[in-house]
């Protein structure tokens, strides 16, 4: 069971994870996603919604991996096996060139 | 005022070729999902005013939102009264 939550482990600054379900279940969370159902409902919605999104202009092509930034954190979300899998990143530098 | 979004998303399109993007289409759209603007693109924007809110939600400031995958990806972003979203081929 916790060898799912392993995969988390070597992902650089990463302040928090959660994986859910297909069904909107959390399965796992820990630090700032940890015990956050509000996160995990938004989370869960995007999720669905993203999948509706075509990810090229004309014909429709599903995501492999979306990203939520802000000025301080990213959030990347993917999906396999039935199950959704977001991580909670700090940015590095919110310097933009 | 098309002619001032289309001049606007033309300028855009410039600016991202010279760093060296190649972008595939734009869409704009208001926070309900409606279209304002577009180029090259003929899918629908309802889903991408949802996420783009969604997305406002959850970190509580204003996201940039990324889909990708091996191919393509789109970037979504929010302004006050607007989503934008790009099309490219510039998958990192």
């Amino acid at each position: 069971m916790t060898a799912l939550a392993k995969v988390f482990d070597n992902v650089p600054d990463c302040v928090g994870y959660l994986i859910m379900s297909d069904d909107g279940s959390i399965e796992h969370s820990h630090g700032d996603l940890q015990n956050n159902e509000n996160a995990a409902n938004l989370i869960y919605k995007m999720v669905l919604c993203a999948a509706r999104i075509s990810v090229h202009p004309t014909k429709h092509m599903a995501f492999k991996r979306f990203t939520v930034s802000d000025d301080q954190y990213v959030y990347c979300i993917s999906s396999a096996n039935h199950r959704i899998y977001a991580a909670k990143r700090r940015q590095e530098s919110s310097a933009i060139a | 005022m098309e002619k001032k979004f289309e001049t606007l998303i033309d300028n855009t399109i410039e600016k991202f070729n010279m760093v060296g993007v190649e972008i595939k289409g734009i869409l704009v759209c208001d926070q309900n999902g409606l279209p304002l603007a577009s180029k090259d693109v003929s899918i629908s924007p309802g889903p991408i005013a949802l996420l783009s809110q969604l997305a406002s939600s959850l970190s509580g400031q204003r996201t940039t939102v990324c889909l990708e995958n091996s191919e393509a990806q789109v970037l979504l972003h929010q302004t006050d009264k607007t989503v934008v979203a790009v099309y490219t081929k510039h998958a990192t």
